[in-house]
């Protein structure tokens, strides 16, 4: 069986599909399409059926050794299955409220559960474990989960509905493929994907329902292609391309012992992004100078439940420094929200995460654990090569609180004679628009700008990047973003201050010659992109790049971009089709 | 539509067992079937239903039927609490 889905990292893998545990996830909860009704509604009646028609047959089984009266619990929770009211409930949920199956059926369920744990009588009380356990063995249908007894799956390739850090974390050391359901190019999945150098494809509908545990897989991530059960034939030829894939990686390699600049000389600084201890070592063997973006709620997510100390801040961050010595490694101050909302205390249930109380919002709100990491990044700043860096920064006040933290910090260092970097560098993240927009404010503040530029795109084109729905929406060659890269650069070097983009487009080398002609010569990326960006930007031009980056931002549509970028400049198809957009204009007005 | 009282008399009440014995016969019928106290009205084919009105021993509970087998349901619920759900 073959499935497509969207490629998010590169490579080939050939391996065994392991469900992720229900117990391991949390319900999946989004707005479905219009269109989508019917699919959803389909699916909670077939996880419905499939696990009633389990329970019937393992009634059977049990029928030759059980007592009568045993066998009635059987019954009792197959009715329960079947119950209409819940079937109802959900459907209804699906219809009017655009919910996907799972959530609708745990909210169903949740209306159940919430009067029987609130009955005077115990026994009806102690139905509530009954139900629970039911319904997670229908959202384990929907989700495509298993239990945790079924571990042990030699070269896992974990599928899942979506997958969650907490959810990945038990697997890094040996998963050789990540397949999804939902997600997108910008989803933890793919950004864990690329930094552990293992192929993922997401979006992939179907998948979950389609494979059992155990089953043989391939995934292709260059294609996008998810092979169940493959033939014979096809597993061999896989194997080939796997090969050719190798061959290809080793010789881009090579090449990375030339410096990079462009053709006519301009220099360009290829950086990292390092979510984990363990790829500090890939990014030296990259030819990384420096570290652009350490995640460190990474460190937040392996210490769960409980919240790291400062000594564990400070052993990190420690590492970090000496590994990236004499570059320069810029830690970014935690980032939770969003997709990344592993931690339930830290951060509790919004109806809107990503536009709520994450990163330095998050941060300035909780002042013991602001301050904690702080002086866990100041300790450890004392071979000069740190850099703070703050995420998510919408105005300048809370630029200005956070800076009054960092100095409480240092102040509190000096007091007890714990020696820091007293000139450590302070930057921004720029994501937020208004922040984008007031880029002059925040040059005369900081020492440095970083585009996040993920989150920009998502709040400029106001899409939930994890919604494959609205994915197409997402656009990095729109003119209307690469006008406001340009003002942003324009502002960084009128105030000589670096400025750099450290999102997942940085690692697009399709993407690098509008950056590099709208002025941006930073660049933090996977370790493993590293190759293809540096290879595409030993061949450019800086001449050139600047004159397409800056036709490219008078355009109205990122296709024109795209056809500009392709045709290279020579036509000028940018006046070319301005002038038939303005015909049809006129036409249709 | 018709309607008939009656107590709840096996010694464990409306509890899991007995109510799918419940659902299960009402969805044998084609008439729309309630079970309710004095707090809650319950779809009597809904288990889930059945089981929130947490009816124990000793609880009179109301059957209500609507629907071209309403004579028979009633009859055969009735039936069914009066011989205790098969138990005791």
């Amino acid at each position: 069986m073959r499935l497509k889905g969207t490629p998010v990292s590169s490579g080939i893998a050939i391996g065994r599909a392991h469900l992720i545990s229900f117990e391991e996830i949390p319900i999946p909860s989004y707005e479905i399409a219009d269109g989508d009704v019917d699919n959803e509604v389909a699916r909670f009646n077939r996880a419905l059926n499939f696990v009633v028609e389990e329970l019937e047959s393992v009634k059977e089984t049990a029928r030759i050794s059980v007592s009568d009266e045993s066998l009635a619990i059987f019954d009792v929770h197959i009715a329960i299955l079947r119950d209409p009211v819940l079937k109802r409930n959900t459907i209804a949920k699906i219809i009017k409220e655009r919910k996907n199956a799972e959530a609708a059926f745990a909210s169903s369920v949740r209306m159940v559960l919430d009067i029987l744990e609130n009955s005077p009588d115990p026994y009806f009380r102690e139905r509530v474990i009954d139900i629970k356990d039911l319904a997670a063995k229908v959202q384990m249908k929907m989700v495509g989960g298993h239990k945790k007894e079924d571990l042990n799956i030699p070269d896992p390739i974990l599928v899942s509905s979506q997958l969650s850090p907490s959810q990945t974390g038990p697997f890094r050391q040996f998963v050789k493929a990540f397949v999804t359901e939902h997600g997108g190019k910008t989803s933890h999945t793919a950004i864990l994907a690329r930094s552990l150098e293992i192929p993922a494809v997401v979006g992939v509908s179907g998948t979950v329902e389609s494979v059992e545990q155990g089953d043989e897989i391939i995934v292709d991530g260059i294609e996008g292609i998810v092979l169940i059960k493959p033939t014979l034939a096809e597993k061999e030829e896989y194997l080939e391309k796997i090969k050719a894939y190798k061959k290809k990686r080793e010789a881009l390699i090579f090449e990375l012992q030339k410096p990079s600049r462009t053709v006519d000389g301009h220099q360009i600084k290829l950086m990292c992004n390092i979510d984990l201890e363990e790829e500090l070592e890939k990014g030296t063997a990259m030819g990384a100078e420096g570290i652009g973006l350490y995640r460190s709620e990474f460190l937040y997510l392996k210490c769960a439940p409980s919240l790291p100390s400062e000594e564990e801040h400070y052993n990190i961050y420690k590492k970090i420094a000496e590994s990236s010595y004499p570059y320069k490694a810029t830690i970014r101050t935690l980032d939770l929200g969003g997709e990344k909302y592993f931690q339930k205390h830290l951060a509790p249930a919004e109806a809107n995460p990503v536009l709520g109380l994450r990163a330095l919002r998050f941060s300035l709100k909780h002042y013991d654990i602001f301050k904690t990491q702080l002086r866990g990044i100041l300790r450890a700043s004392t071979k000069k090569n740190i850099q703070i860096m703050f995420p998510m920064v919408t105005t300048l006040e809370d630029l200005l609180a956070a800076k009054a933290v960092l100095r409480e910090a240092q102040d509190s260092l000096k007091r007890e004679n714990i020696p820091y970097d007293e000139k450590i560098k302070v930057g921004i993240m720029i994501e937020v628009p208004i922040c984008a927009l007031n880029a002059e404010a925040f040059a005369h503040n900081v020492d440095f700008f970083s585009i996040g530029t993920n989150d920009l795109i998502q709040y400029l084109m106001a899409i939930d990047r994890n919604n494959e729905g609205v994915a197409n929406y997402y656009d990095p060659y729109h003119p209307a973003f690469l006008r406001l890269l340009l003002s942003v650069a324009s502002t960084a070097k009128r105030h000589k201050i670096p400025i750099s983009i450290c999102g997942e487009a940085a690692s697009d080398p399709d993407l690098i010659p509008l950056f590099i002609g709208l002025g941006i010569d930073e660049f933090s990326m996977t370790p493993q992109s590293i190759p293809d960006v540096k290879a595409k930007v030993v061949s450019l031009s800086y001449k050139e790049c600047r004159k397409i980056a800056l036709e490219a931002t008078k355009v109205w549509s990122g296709d024109e971009v795209k056809r500009i970028l392709k045709s290279n400049g020579k036509t000028r198809p940018g006046v070319f089709l301005g002038m038939r957009w303005k015909k049809r204009e006129k036409i249709d007005g | 539509m018709i309607e008939k009282e009656i107590t709840i008399t096996n010694k464990l009440g409306l509890h899991a067992r007995a109510a799918a014995k419940l659902v299960n016969l009402a969805g044998k019928f084609h008439s729309h079937i309630t079970i309710s106290t004095e707090q809650i009205c319950a779809d009597a084919k809904s288990i889930l239903g059945v089981l929130t009105l947490a009816a124990g021993k000793d609880t009179v509970v109301k059957i209500e039927a609507e629907g071209p087998d309403e004579k028979k349901s009633i009859e055969a619920i009735v039936n069914l609490i009066q011989n205790k759900f098969g138990e005791d």
